[in-house]
């Protein structure tokens, strides 16, 4: 099951779930059990609000005013509203917390919830500050329960804030592309392939993304690793050349093949390619076709 | 280290007398001279001046006279008698406490600078001297978890990272709120309210209570066992330097507060957040090991802010007389 995207209204009804629940076992355990009567002592009359801002929120523009926030209220122990408010929504919480984005991906990814406020990743920028660290402790250990919910991180916005070109979104694609032929999930290939591809090759042309499955999913192949030597990007094409290497399942024997291809894309998908793959050179390195070019 | 008093010696003696010759010894000691200098000597010199506060600038001179070489220290025998000398029990004591100064150190090293902006030109010199010792401070930290301990890392922040395991929930109570108070003053650097909550918390509560304290649970022990030199050397010039931080510390909160008598609510709110905190904890610190009860460490907390207060002159309302009480001693573990 796919996990909600970061800063969305799934990803919101999880947190409030979760912070409902309190921290796990796993949080509990090594901490002494008066320091959770205190926990629960904070949270059963806490009766403030949190906007927890994401500063640079990938794919939403920065603009005056704000930034995304989650918001979570909080009333005789439960969390009664915690909803996503876009920028710009005016927000009334006690307090408003903000923080960049890398530092929210790094929090779910382990980083220490104490360290973020110590750290000033996390950073206090309207309500009461000693009022808000009479409850650090409640404070930092939601905060972990926060970055511990399941989500899906979108790539990080350009430090510039400039929105991706077409060639940046489309060389990401390709890339994904290529990581299939390792991955041999061929599922992944209807979001980035178009049903009715053209592949143009070996003398010939066909239609269909069944042809793509088939060649990702080639017999007697496996562990397929691929490197991109050169890629290059221009409006809706981009061209790579690359090696792919496979094990020879029968023999065990680890094989290269070099290619460049060109693919033209619409809409994020792949819609149409040409190139030539070293069939020829493959087949010699397994043994099954002569080590010298034949005398024309 | 010739005296072998027990390291909880002083709470039954109460405060000491320091004649003149023992202040001289002190204020002057070269990095060698200061292994010879009693600990309980060096934190009431701290408070000897108090009552008459010496001026910013005759603290950045005594800073001048009093800074150290923190790469002059030698610590093989220190590696010798933490691997030789010491129990599984007493490593572990010690660690938990002086894992909260490595990563303290380094808070109250970055957080200064931001103080500095709205300060006196005289009280200047005295934060950037400040700023000085405390980038030592730090470094002394480093070498002892790299060099006795056996911690390692490519890069300082590595070596917090090996030694943040030791450090206790609680932490982010009084540092936490000292980087968000410092940021608050990088937000408008001449908020003089800003400027009082900030200087309660660093200077009075965590260079005052909880870092005078914390060092004398383990200098103490240190001495009455006769161990670890250079730690004991590093860490009471580090003690000595804390004097005039404290000093410099109480005569800006003394001054704030002549000047607006209302700062003192500052003061008390921000008394009032800290022992909010303080009287939580997360794990079990064990002085035992180290020569010390839970209580006896409760009561050095509690004396080290009665005397703070009393000597400068900040009266406590009954409720934090009321929290007061109620400081736990697993503080120093954070």
């Amino acid at each position: 099951m796919t996990a909600p995207g970061f800063f969305t209204s799934e990803w919101a009804a999880a947190v409030r779930g979760a912070l409902t629940a309190g921290p796990s076992e796993q949080a509990r355990a090594g901490k002494l059990q008066r320091y959770w009567d205190s926990f629960e002592k904070v949270k059963g009359k806490y009766a403030s609000s949190w906007a927890l801002e994401c500063r640079d929120l990938p794919g939403v523009p920065s603009r005056p005013g704000g930034a995304a926030a989650l918001v979570v209220v909080w009333a005789d122990g439960a969390v009664t509203a915690c909803q996503i408010a876009a920028p710009g929504t005016p927000v009334d919480a006690t307090y408003t917390l903000g923080m960049d984005y890398q530092d929210w991906k790094a929090l779910h990814e382990g980083y220490d919830a104490q360290r973020t406020v110590m750290y000033r990743k996390l950073l206090l920028t309207d309500g009461d500050l000693l009022e808000f660290f009479k409850s650090i402790y409640f404070f930092v250990e939601s905060l972990a329960v926060i970055g511990g919910v399941p989500a899906e991180y979108p790539e990080p916005a350009r430090p510039d804030g400039v929105p991706k070109s077409v060639e940046e979104l489309n060389t990401e694609i390709i890339k994904r592309y290529l990581r299939v032929f390792e991955t041999r999930d061929v599922g992944e290939l209807k979001e980035i392939v178009a049903d009715d591809v053209i592949a143009h090759g070996a003398g010939r042309g066909v239609q269909g993304r069944h042809w793509v499955e088939n060649s990702v999913l080639a017999p007697g192949l496996s562990a397929c690793r691929v490197r991109v030597d050169d890629l290059f990007a221009a409006r809706d094409r981009v061209t790579v050349s690359f090696t792919m290497t496979y094990t020879h399942e029968r023999t065990g024997q680890d094989v290269a093949m070099t290619g460049t291809k060109s693919y033209k894309l619409r809409d994020g998908k792949i819609v149409e390619f040409w190139g030539e793959t070293d069939v020829y050179g493959f087949l010699r390195q397994l043994g099954l076709v002569p080590g010298e070019f034949p005398a024309v | 280290m010739t005296e072998r008093k027990s390291p909880t010696a002083v709470l039954r003696e109460g405060p000491r007398a320091l004649t003149e010759d023992q202040v001289r010894e002190i204020e002057g000691a070269s990095l060698d001279g200061v292994l010879h200098v009693d600990i309980d000597d060096v934190i009431e010199y701290v408070h000897k001046d108090l009552k008459s506060l010496p001026d910013f600038t005759t603290l950045y001179r005594r800073y001048l006279k009093q800074r150290w070489d923190v790469y002059d220290l030698d610590f093989s025998q220190d590696v010798v008698d933490w691997t030789e000398k010491m129990t599984e029990a007493e490593r572990e004591s010690f660690i938990a406490i002086a894992s909260g100064f490595h990563h303290g150190e380094r808070q109250v090293e970055i957080e200064l600078p931001v103080f500095m902006i709205g300060a006196s030109e005289e009280e200047k010199l005295h934060i950037a001297a400040q700023i000085e010792d405390e980038a030592r401070h730090t470094v002394f930290f480093d070498r002892f978890y790299r060099e006795v301990v056996g911690l390692r890392g490519d890069d300082m922040m590595a070596v917090l990272d090996a030694s943040f395991p030791w450090v206790s929930e609680t932490f982010v109570g009084p540092f936490g709120l000292l980087a968000y108070q410092a940021d608050e003053v990088r937000r408008d650097p001449f908020d003089e309210r800003a400027r009082v909550r900030y200087g309660t918390n660093y200077f009075l509560w965590i260079e005052g209570v909880l870092a005078l304290s914390v060092m004398k649970v383990t200098l103490s022990y240190a001495r009455w066992r006769g161990i670890l030199p250079a730690y004991y050397t590093g860490f009471t010039a580090t003690c000595r330097d804390e004097s005039r931080h404290v000093q410099g510390g109480m005569r800006y909160l003394q001054q704030a507060v002549r000047k607006d008598p209302t700062m003192i609510n500052e003061i008390h709110n921000t008394l009032r957040t800290i022992l909010a905190s303080s009287g939580v904890v997360s794990r079990r610190v064990y002085y035992e090991p180290l020569g010390w009860t839970d209580e006896e460490v409760r009561v050095l907390f509690r004396q080290q802010l009665r005397r703070k207060v009393n000597d400068v002159g900040i009266a406590l309302p009954p409720d934090i007389e009321d929290r007061i009480n109620r400081i736990e001693p697993a503080l120093a573990g954070g």
